[in-house]
C-alpha cells in the first residue's frame, strides 16, 4: 500500500512546496493548498471500500530498530474516518481562507503552516506506533502555535499562541511519561499490540498512572475543563484557522486518543468517573460559559469546549452505544461547528466586528450567512430534521444506560441541563447576530462573495444528511469506526424518529429549559464578567508563569551573587555536610583503635599550635595574620620531629618559609588593606563554617587513621636499588634510573620556564 | 613488578600521537607565518583533525588495545574521540572570524584548542585515575588560558581568574580523592580498584567512602552539577564566544566520559545507598539549571545555565546505571554538541565587534532579517528543549526510557517537568526572532563561509538524529557494550 505514505507525507511537501509556489502564485497559493488537501481526500476515499469490508491497511517503515520501534501507517475505520475529516475539512477551509486572507498578508507563509499542520494531524491519526504518534501529537501543537500567531504582530495572538503551546505540550509530556510506562507493561510500541493487551494493562499495577498521565494529555490537547482556558485565547488566531483547528480538527486529537486507546484502557470505573465525569463536566462549564459570552469567537470557543465534553463523556460512558454515539456526534460536530466558525467568520469579514452588542438584524443584508448559520445552529442545538437531533437522542439513551452508582442519576440530569445550555446560546447566536434590533457595525454590512460562500454551504448542507439519511453514514463511515474502537462489529440504529421514550421526553424538557435560561444570558454574562474576571483559571495560569519567572530571578541572585567567596561557601557547607551525614549515617567510630597518652612536650606544642591558630584568626591585620600563620606551620614542622618524620618535618618548614617570604613580599607590594567591619552574623557564619569545615577534616583524619595500609615501595627500591640501577645512593638511582623520564620532562620543564622568564626580563629592559 | 621494557602500543597511541604533532606544528608553524597568512593555521589544524577522525573511524571496530596499562583505546574511547574531534573542528570553524577579528595571538588559540582536545582524549581512553587527573589538567590549563584570551575585557579576564580558581578546588577534591582511593585500595588501575570492590565488604570502609566521594565531587565540579555549577555561568559568560562553546560542548562530554569510565570500571556495580544521592544531584541540577535560566536576559548565560540543565538530563541516565542508560549518554553527547555549538555559531555570526555578550532583545525580528541564522537558531532551540523532530527529543527520549526501565518513574517524572520549564525560555528565543518587531541600527551581517558550513552540518546533524536515530543509537549501544556488559 505505498498510497498510505504518500498520502502522510504528501502535506509535508506541500508545505515545502509553498513558499517557493507562493512566488509565481501570488495571492493563488490558496489553490495549491487546496487541492493538496482535495487529492489527500480523494486518495483516501480509495481506501474506503476495503475499509468498509472490515480491512486493515498497514505500511511499515523501519524505524528505529533497537527500540523495536517501526513506523507502521495503520488504517482502519477510527483513523480512515479522521483522515477523511482532516483532508476535507481542510480543502474547504483553506479554499474559504483564500478569500478570508487580506491580500496584504503573506499567503505563503499562512499556507504552508496550514498544510504543515494538516499533515501532523494526518500523523497523529494515521501512525500506529506511540512514539511517532507523539512525535506528531507535539508537531500539530508546534504548527498550531505557528498558526494561532500568524498576526504575530499583535500582544494577544503572541499571548494565546505562547498559551496554547504551553498547555497543550505539557500535557503532551504528561502523555509520554504515560506511553514510556504503557510500553512497560505491554513490552512495545506498536498499536495494535498494545491495543491487544487490555487485560493485561487493566489488571498493571501502572494502570492508574496510564490512565491519569495519557488522559491528561488528551485534556489538553481537547481543551477539556480545567484546561479549557487556552482555547478562547487562541481563537485570536485568523478565522478559518480557528475553523480548522479549534473545531474540526485538532481539539479532536484528544478525543481520537481516548478512542484509539478504548479497547486497552477503557471499562473500569476509573475510566468512567475520570473520562466521563471530566467529560459531562467540561459539557456544562462550557456551555456555561458560552452563554456569557459577548464576543461571537469566544461563543464558539466556549461551545467547542463544551462539545467536545460532550462527546468524551460518551466515550468515557465505556460502553459500545457510548461508543457509537459518540463518534455520530463527532460527525455532526465537525460539520455544524466547522460551518458556524466560517459563518461567523463571513460576518466578520462584512461586518468589521465580532461582537454580540454591535450586531443585530442582519438577516435581510446577508440573507445567505443567515440561513447557514441558521441550519448549524439547529444542529448544535440538537433540533430536528437535523444530524445534531440523531446524535443527541443517542448520547440521552446512552446515558440512560449508565448503570454505576451516582453515576447513573448524575450523568442523565447534567446531560439535559448541558443540553439545554446548548441550547440556549445557539439561540442567542442566530438571534443576536440576524434577528432583532440592527446594531451598529463599523463597516455596512452586505453579503459575502460568492468564492466564500461555497464551502459554508456544503458544511451546512450535511447537517440534514445527516440527520435524514443517518444509516448510509452509519454503513460507511461510522460502522467501520464504531467497530475499530471497539474491535468488534457494533449494532448501529440511526434514525430520526426513536419513538417515544425517555430520551424523546428529555429532548422536550432540553428545550423547554433552553427557554427559560436564555432571557438570563445578559444577567449570566454580567456576573460571569464580575465573577470571572477576578477569579479564573486564566489567574492561575498567568500567576503560576510569574511565580516562575520570579523564582527564576530568586535562584539566579541568591545562588549567583557572582562572589567568589559565596560560591566557596556554598561547596564548602556542601561538602562538610557529606562529610558529617556520611559518618553519622554509617556510625563511624572516630575513636582510633589504639591510642596511647600525650607526652608532656607534646602537649606543650599542641597547646601552642592551638593558641597561634586562634591569634591568627584575631590578628587586626594581615601582616600579622601571615606571620602568626607561619608560626603555626613552624610549630607543626617541630611536632614532625618529635614525632620521628624528620622528611616530613624538613619539606614542611622549607614550604613555609618560601610561602611566607613570597607572602610577605606580595603584601609588602599591594596598597594598605583595611578589613571591612564585617557584621556579626556575618562573622558567626564565617565561624561556624570555619568550624565545620574542620572538623570534617579533623573527622576523616581520624577515621582514616589505624587503616590497614599497603606495604610501603621503599622496601622494593633498597632492594633493586643495586641489581636494577647499579646504585648504592637509592635517591640518585631513582632519581636518574628508576624514573629517569621523569626527571628529563622535569629538568625540560624547568628549562623551559627559565626561557619564559628570560624572556620577559629581557622585554622589560627593552620597554 | 618490572620497570623496564614496557613495549608501548604505538598504534593504539596514533590518534594521540597525532593530535600532538598537529598542536606542535600549528604552534611552529605560527612563527614563520605573516599576520596576514594566519588562517592558515585554522587550516592545519582542521587538517589534522579530520586525519585523526579518519584513523578513528577506520579503526572503529577494531579490538580493543591498551597502551602502557595507562590508556585503553576501544570503541567507547574510539567513539568520545570522534565526538572531541567534531567539537574541535566545529569550534575552530566558528573561531576563525572572531580570532581575526581581536587580531592577536592566534597561534596560541589554535594550538591551545587542539592540547585541551587531546586532555578530553585522555580522559575517555583513561585506565588509571591517573590518567582521569591528567586529561582533566591538559584539558583545563589551556581553557584557563583560552577564557582569559581577550586580555583587555574585564569580563573575559574575571572568568578566567574564577575559573582557574573554583577548577583548582576541583583538581583538588579529585586527587584527595584519588589519593583516598588509593590508600583503601593500594592501585590507581580501573581494573584493579573495581576487582577489590567487587566484594561489598570493601565499601564499608570509610576511606573508600570518602575517596569516592571526593572523585565523584570533583567529577561533579567538571560536568558542573549543582552545588557544584556556580564557576559555570559566569566564566561561561565572560570567555570569547567560541571559547564557551567549546567548552559548553567539549567539556561536558569530556568529564561525562571520564565519569561514565570510572563508574562503568572501578565503581561497577555502585551499592544501591550511593543512589540517592546521585538522584538529589541530578534533581537539583535539572532543577536549578532551567529556573535559572529562565530569567536571564543575556543569551550566552542563558545557554549556560541550560547547559547545567542538561547536566541534570545526563546525570539521571548516570543514575538509572543500565546498559540503555550509558549508551543514551553517548548519543546525547552528540546531539547536545551539534545543537550547542549550532547556536553558538548563530550567537558568533551575529556577534558584533566588542559586544561579547549579547542580550536577547538584539535578536528581534531576525527571522525577518536573516531567515537563515533564524532558522537554524530555531530548529537548536527546539532541540535543545526536547521538541520532536528534533535530536533534541530522541536524545531525552532515550535517557527517559532508560529511567524508567530501570524504575526510576519518579526521578523521570520530574526531569519531563523541567524539560516543560525549559520549553519556555527555549522558544522565547523563538518568539523574539519571530515575533518581535526588528530594531533599528541592526543590519543583517554576511555570513563566512565557515559559519555557514557549521551551521548546515549542526542543523542537519540534528534534523537527522530526530529523524533517523537509528545509526548513531546503534554507535552509541556499541560503543558502550565494547567496555561495559
Amino acid at each position: 500500500m505505498i498510497l498510505l505514505p504518500v498520502v502522510l507525507f504528501a502535506p509535508f511537501v506541500g508545505a515545502a512546496l509553498t513558499p517557493l509556489l507562493a512566488r509565481y502564485l501570488g495571492r493563488r497559493i490558496g489553490w495549491w493548498a487546496a487541492a493538496v488537501a482535495l487529492g489527500n481526500t480523494l486518495a483516501l476515499l480509495t481506501l474506503l471500500p476495503s475499509v468498509v469490508h472490515g480491512d486493515t491497511l498497514r505500511f511499515t517503515i523501519p524505524w528505529v530498530p533497537l527500540l523495536n520501534a517501526d513506523l507502521t501507517i495503520l488504517v482502519d475505520g477510527l483513523s480512515l474516518f479522521f483522515a477523511l475529516l482532516i483532508s476535507f475539512a481542510g480543502c474547504l477551509i483553506m479554499a474559504y481562507g483564500r478569500f478570508y486572507l487580506d491580500p496584504r498578508e503573506e499567503h505563503g507563509k499562512f499556507f504552508a503552516y496550514m498544510l504543515l499542520f494538516m499533515g501532523s494531524m494526518l500523523g497523529v491519526v494515521l501512525i500506529g506506533n506511540l512514539i511517532a504518534l507523539f512525535v506528531f501529537w507535539e508537531l500539530t501543537s508546534f504548527s498550531s502555535f505557528l498558526l494561532i500567531g500568524f498576526w504575530d504582530r499583535r500582544e494577544a495572538s503572541r499571548y494565546g499562541a505562547t498559551k496554547a503551546l504551553l498547555i497543550t505540550a505539557g500535557g503532551g509530556m504528561a502523555m509520554l511519561i504515560g506511553f514510556i510506562l504503557l510500553q512497560q507493561v505491554t513490552g512495545s510500541w506498536d498499536l495494535e499490540t498494545i491495543l491487544r493487551q487490555g487485560d493485561l494493562i487493566r489488571a498493571s499495577s501502572l494502570y492508574l498512572p496510564i490512565l491519569g498521565l495519557v488522559f491528561l494529555g488528551c485534556m489538553t490537547k481537547s481543551a477539556q475543563t480545567p484546561f479549557h482556558i487556552w482555547l478562547p485565547n487562541a481563537m485570536e488566531a485568523p478565522t478559518p484557522v480557528s475553523a480548522y483547528l479549534h473545531s474540526a480538527t485538532m481539539v479532536k486529537a484528544g478525543l481520537y486518543l481516548v478512542a484509539r486507546l478504548h479497547p486497552a484502557l477503557s471499562g473500569t470505573e476509573a475510566w468512567l468517573y475520570l473520562v466521563g465525569g471530566v467529560g459531562i463536566l467540561t459539557l456544562c462549564v462550557g456551555g456555561f460559559l458560552a452563554l456569557g459570552q459577548d464576543d461571537l469567537k469566544a461563543l464558539l470557543a466556549y461551545s467547542t469546549v463544551s462539545q467536545l465534553g460532550l462527546i468524551m463523556a460518551l466515550y468515557g460512558l465505556g460502553t459500545s452505544a457510548g461508543v457509537v454515539a459518540g463518534s455520530f456526534h463527532l460527525m455532526n460536530h465537525a460539520a455544524f461547528k466547522a460551518g458556524l466558525f466560517l459563518c461567523v467568520g463571513m460576518v466578520e469579514h462584512e461586518t468589521g466586528t465580532r461582537r454580540l452588542s454591535q450586531l443585530g438584524g442582519l438577516w435581510r443584508a446577508m440573507p445567505w450567512t443567515a440561513v447557514f448559520t441558521l441550519v448549524s445552529a439547529a444542529a448544535m442545538a440538537g433540533l430536528p430534521p437535523f444530524g445534531g437531533f440523531v446524535s443527541k437522542e443517542l448520547f440521552y439513551g446512552a446515558t440512560l444506560d449508565v448503570n454505576a452508582g451516582g453515576a447513573r442519576i448524575l450523568f442523565p440530569i447534567l446531560a439535559v441541563a448541558g443540553s439545554a445550555l446548548t441550547f440556549a446560546y445557539s439561540l442567542r447566536l442566530v438571534y443576536g447576530v440576524f434577528f432583532g434590533r440592527p446594531g451598529k457595525p463599523p463597516k455596512h454590512p452586505h453579503e459575502a462573495p460568492l468564492g466564500m460562500r461555497w464551502s459554508p454551504l456544503i458544511l451546512a448542507a450535511l447537517n440534514p444528511l445527516l440527520g435524514l439519511w443517518p444509516n448510509s453514514v452509519g454503513h460507511f463511515l461510522l460502522g467501520p469506526m464504531a467497530a475499530a474502537i471497539l474491535r468488534h462489529g457494533a449494532e448501529i440504529h440511526l434514525a430520526l424518529w426513536h419513538g417515544f421514550g425517555w430520551p424523546l421526553l428529555m429532548s422536550a424538557m432540553t428545550i423547554a429549559a433552553g427557554l427559560f435560561i436564555y432571557p438570563a444570558r445578559s444577567r449570566i454574562q454580567h456576573w460571569q464578567e464580575e465573577v470571572f474576571s477576578r477569579l479564573s483559571l486564566d489567574a492561575i495560569y498567568d500567576g503560576s508563569l510569574r511565580v516562575l519567572s520570579q523564582s527564576g530571578r530568586g535562584v539566579s541572585l541568591s545562588l549567583q551573587s557572582g562572589f567568589l567567596r559565596r560560591y566557596l561557601l556554598w561547596i564548602f557547607s556542601f561538602l562538610s555536610l557529606v562529610v558529617f551525614s556520611t559518618f553519622i549515617w554509617d556510625r563511624v567510630s572516630l575513636l582510633p583503635a589504639e591510642a596511647r597518652s600525650v607526652l608532656s612536650y607534646e602537649g606543650i606544642l599542641l597547646i601552642l599550635t592551638l593558641v597561634t591558630s586562634i591569634a591568627v584568626v584575631l590578628a587586626p591585620r594581615p601582616l600579622p595574620a601571615v606571620i602568626l600563620l607561619g608560626g603555626v606551620g613552624y610549630l607543626v614542622g617541630i611536632l614532625f620531629i618529635v614525632l620521628y618524620a624528620p622528611d616530613l618535618a624538613l619539606t614542611q618548614i622549607l614550604i613555609e618559609t618560601v610561602s611566607l617570604i613570597l607572602f610577605l613580599l606580595v603584601i609588602y607590594r599591594l596598597p594598605p588593606f583595611i578589613p571591612e567591619q564585617a557584621s556579626r552574623g556575618r562573622l558567626l557564619r564565617d565561624g561556624l563554617l570555619a568550624t565545620a569545615v574542620g572538623g570534617a577534616v579533623a573527622a576523616v583524619i581520624l577515621a582514616t587513621a589505624g587503616q590497614g595500609y599497603f606495604p610501603s615501595i621503599a622496601e622494593f627500591f633498597l632492594r633493586e636499588s643495586v641489581p636494577g640501577g647499579g646504585g648504592r645512593n637509592v635517591v640518585n638511582v631513582i632519581l636518574i634510573d628508576f624514573r629517569g623520564y621523569d626527571t628529563l620532562g622535569e629538568v625540560t620543564v624547568l628549562a623551559i620556564a627559565l626561557l619564559g622568564v628570560y624572556t620577559l626580563l629581557a622585554k622589560k629592559d627593552t620597554r | 613488578m618490572s620497570v623496564t621494557g614496557t613495549q608501548l602500543d604505538w598504534g593504539g597511541m596514533a590518534p594521540f600521537l597525532l593530535l600532538t604533532a598537529t598542536a606542535l606544528g600549528t604552534l611552529l608553524l605560527d612563527l614563520f607565518l605573516s599576520p596576514r597568512h594566519r588562517v592558515r593555521l585554522a587550516y592545519l589544524g582542521l587538517t589534522g583533525l579530520l586525519i585523526t577522525m579518519a584513523l578513528l573511524v577506520h579503526g572503529f571496530g577494531g579490538q580493543e588495545r591498551v597502551v602502557a596499562e595507562m590508556l585503553i583505546v576501544d570503541d567507547f574511547s574510539r567513539f568520545f574521540h570522534l565526538v572531541f574531534l567534531l567539537i574541535a573542528a566545529l569550534t575552530i570553524l566558528v573561531s576563525v572570524k572572531s580570532v581575526e577579528q581581536e587580531g592577536t595571538h592566534q597561534g596560541e588559540y589554535y594550538t591551545l584548542v587542539l592540547f585541551a582536545t587531546l586532555g578530553m582524549m585522555v580522559m575517555a581512553s583513561a585506565a588509571d585515575l591517573i590518567m582521569v587527573f591528567l586529561g582533566l589538567e591538559a584539558l583545563s590549563i589551556p581553557l584557563y588560558i583560552l577564557s582569559g584570551f581577550l586580555r583587555g575585557d574585564v569580563r573575559s579576564n574575571e572568568s578566567a581568574l574564577k575559573y582557574l580558581l573554583l577548577g583548582a578546588f576541583a583538581s583538588a577534591f579529585l586527587l584527595y580523592g584519588i589519593a583516598f582511593l588509593y590508600g583503601a585500595v593500594g592501585s590507581t588501575r580501573l581494573k584493579s580498584i573495581a576487582a577489590h570492590l567487587g566484594h561489598g565488604a570493601a565499601w564499608e570502609n570509610p576511606l573508600v567512602f570518602l575517596g569516592v566521594g571526593l572523585l565523584l565531587v570533583g567529577l561533579a565540579f567538571k560536568v558542573a552539577a549543582v552545588p557544584f555549577h556556580m564557576w559555570l555561568p559566569d566564566v561561561y559568560e565572560g570567555a570569547p564566544t567560541p571559547v564557551t562553546a567549546f567548552m559548553i560542548a567539549g567539556t561536558k562530554a569530556a568529564a561525562f566520559s571520564a565519569l561514565l569510565r570510572v563508574f562503568g570500571t572501578a565503581l561497577s556495580p555502585l551499592p544501591p545507598e550511593w543512589i540517592p544521592p546521585l538522584w538529589v544531584v541530578a534533581l537539583l541540577t535539572m532543577g536549578v539549571g532551567n529556573i535559572a535560566a529562565l530569567t536571564q536576559q543575556s543569551i550566552k548565560r542563558m545557554l549556560a545555565y541550560s547547559s547545567i540543565a542538561h547536566a541534570g538530563y545526563l546525570l539521571v541516565a548516570v543514575v538509572a546505571g543500565t546498559s540503555r542508560g550509558f549508551s543514551s549518554i553517548l548519543f546525547y553527547l552528540v546531539v547536545y554538541a551539534f545543537m550547542n555549538l549550532g547556536a553558538f555559531a548563530v550567537i558568533i555570526a551575529l556577534a558584533r565587534q566588542g559586544e561579547e555578550s549579547p542580550t536577547l532583545s538584539s535578536y528581534a525580528g531576525l527571522g525577518f532579517r536573516h531567515p537563515v541564522l533564524a532558522f537554524s537558531m530555531a530548529v537548536f532551540m527546539f532541540s535543545l528543549a526536547g521538541l520532536p523532530p528534533t535530536g533534541g527529543f530522541m536524545g531525552k527520549f532515550y535517557i527517559f526510557s532508560a529511567a524508567v526501565e530501570a524504575d526510576y518513574v519518579g526521578l523521570v517524572i520530574i526531569a519531563v517537568v523541567c524539560s516543560l520549564i525549559s520549553v519556555f525560555f527555549y522558544l522565547r528565543v523563538v518568539v523574539v526572532m519571530y515575533m518581535e518587531e526588528p530594531r533599528e541600527g541592526h543590519s543583517s551581517p554576511v555570513l563566512s563561509p565557515a559559519i555557514l558550513v557549521t551551521l548546515f552540518l549542526a542543523t542537519a546533524a540534528i534534523l537527522q538524529l530526530g529523524l533517523l536515530p537509528a545509526g548513531v543509537w546503534d554507535l552509541a549501544v556499541r560503543s558502550v557494550q565494547s567496555f561495559w556488559g
